[in-house]
């Protein structure tokens, strides 16, 4: 799974992180190193269609929380891939 | 390396800078950054650049300024145009009754009148082209009947006109100017020189026949020069590329941005397109036939009242229907199935029958006239005019020694090799204009239906 919007609802999943945390958090869970570029176009489009949203802060760095319609959308493609995951495992088992 | 990814994050938009230009110098102060990083920040900017309507505009006008260069570059590969220029001065044979500056020698015109007409002539231009020294328009003649290559020649490469400073010389005495375009500046002046020499030949052969000696009135000013490039239009040219490049750009946007709108749009943009080809595949090809008049002789008759008692007589009623009857043209026969021969003769008269005087000097009587038909049949269109044509010169010859006056014959009827209608490039173009705004009305109508059918959130 290389898709950079959904590691980074994955990566939000568990509470509020700026873009550096981000970055460090999706290389530890996912082993894929998101470039600075490619880490905030996700978060721009992830903005624009409302699944997260920025937290209030003073600090340079901007966090960043999951939203209600983002965690539903990381719900079904969680679930839609764990189908996939668990039909190609069985699959593999009767091989 | 931070350094340049810092200037690389200044391609990025400027509202995406002001969101998020902060924390995102925070990330690259941050973050162990390395040269792929680089590559990485560059093709964000560049994907954000292209999902912006600022951007959008940007690259429109990127588009146009790349398109406006190239036209530019290509200006430069035009073939260069030479214009080469003669200016003769005619002098009439007597002292003229006005001599007011302004006023022009009537009977100078009609000897200038004449001679144009026989060296400007389509058989005279043809053997001017076809002539093994000069070779003229090998391209065209390649895809063009050679009539038409004359016509080109005529219509757009040479200019004969009246000039406009004082002439000097005799009293009443006018100068007018031989220019011809050309991409080989010898040949541009070689037929210059050959025009200008033709137009003495004929001066002199006419005062021969008048009893005169030597080339009487017609002085050759100054002889064909050998001329520099004409002024070529890169400015025209780069503002014309500027133009299709904004299109394009436009055009690019709005198939990246709305592509599925897009798609549509073309789809009834091609509909229309087949539709219209369909139709216009099916309008019969229309040739047309041209002869070439002239009224010639007393000087105070008055050459357009001449044509249209000639064409009252010739074009009447009865003639027509006899001539749409005849066995040998046997005209409008679909049309006479379900039509009285009165209609088919006003439709013959009214929609394809032209007679119309031919001016080929600004600022003078006409006395020259052509008479044209149109018709899907070529050798018939040929045969109409021919006949129409011999009708003007019977006609003419009856009353000829009664008013003083005669109607000759210039250009006999030509056979057309190329339709002169329909224009199906025209109704292609139309029938996709037609099919986009029949999209564009669709599309609208299904979003207004769409949004009729969904149901208001209280609704739910």
């Amino acid at each position: 799974m290389t898709d950079p919007t959904l590691l980074v609802l994955a990566s939000l999943a568990d509470g509020d992180k700026h873009g550096y945390a981000m970055m460090e958090d999706i290389q530890r869970f996912a082993a894929v190193r998101l470039g600075p570029g490619t880490l905030y176009g996700a978060i721009t489009r992830l903005e624009e269609r409302g699944w997260i949203r920025p937290v209030n802060t003073d600090d340079r760095r901007q966090p960043y929380r999951i939203t209600g319609a983002g965690r539903e959308y990381l719900e079904e493609q969680v679930a839609s891939l764990d189908r996939v995951l668990k039909t190609a495992a069985k699959r593999l088992k009767h091989a | 390396m931070r350094r340049w990814i810092g200037w690389a994050a200044y391609l990025y938009p400027a509202a995406w800078r002001a969101r998020y230009g902060a924390e995102f110098d925070a990330l690259l102060d941050d973050a162990n950054v390395r040269w792929r990083d680089l590559a990485d920040v560059l093709r964000g900017a560049f994907i954000m650049q292209l999902t912006s309507w600022k951007s959008y505009g940007k690259i429109a006008v990127a588009t146009a300024i790349a398109c406006a260069i190239l036209a530019l570059a290509g200006s430069f590969l035009i073939p260069e145009r030479y214009e080469s220029k003669a200016v003769m001065r005619i002098s009439p044979q007597s002292a003229p009754a006005d001599s007011t500056p302004g006023v022009v020698d009537e009977n100078l015109v009609q000897r200038l009148d004449q001679m144009q007409v026989n060296i400007l002539g389509r058989r005279a231009l043809v053997n001017l082209i076809l002539e093994s020294k000069l070779d003229l328009y090998r391209e065209e003649r390649r895809r063009m009947p050679i009539d038409d290559v004359a016509e080109k020649m005529r219509t757009k490469d040479l200019r004969i006109r009246l000039y406009d400073t004082p002439a000097g010389g005799k009293p009443g005495a006018q100068a007018f100017v031989i220019a011809f375009a050309y991409p080989d500046r010898y040949k541009a002046q070689q037929v210059v020189r050959e025009l200008s020499g033709r137009f003495m030949e004929m001066n002199y052969a006419q005062a021969q026949r008048a009893g005169g000696k030597g080339n009487p009135g017609l002085e050759l000013l100054e002889s064909a020069d050998l001329p520099e490039p004409a002024p070529r239009y890169h400015i025209s040219l780069m503002m014309l590329g500027l133009g299709v490049g904004l299109l394009l750009g436009l055009l690019a946007t709005l198939v990246w941005r709305r592509p599925k709108w897009t798609l549509q749009m073309a789809g009834f943009a091609a509909a229309g397109l087949v539709l219209a080809l369909a139709v216009a595949h099916f309008i019969p090809d229309v040739y047309v036939s041209r002869a070439v008049m002239r009224v010639t002789g007393a000087a105070d008759s008055a050459p357009i009242s001449l044509l249209q008692q000639a064409q009252q007589q010739v074009l009447g009623n009865d003639n027509l229907a006899r001539l749409i009857l005849s066995p040998n043209l046997d005209l409008y026969k679909k049309e006479r199935a379900h039509m009285p021969l009165t209609d088919v003769v006003e439709k013959m008269r009214s929609k394809d029958l032209r007679i119309h005087a031919y001016q080929a000097l600004p600022g003078r009587h006409a006395q020259a006239f052509v008479i044209s038909f149109s018709y899907p049949d070529r050798f018939k269109a040929q045969s109409t005019v021919r006949e129409l044509a011999g009708q003007f010169v019977e006609w003419s010859l009856s009353k000829s020694h009664q008013e003083g006056y005669n109607l000759e014959m210039l250009e006999s009827a030509d056979l057309p090799q190329i339709p002169g209608s329909p224009n199906r490039l025209s109704i292609a173009i139309l029938g996709a204009c037609a099919g986009l705004l029949l999209g564009l009305i669709t599309l609208r109508w299904r979003r207004g239906r769409g949004q009729q059918l969904t149901p208001t959130p209280a609704a739910a």
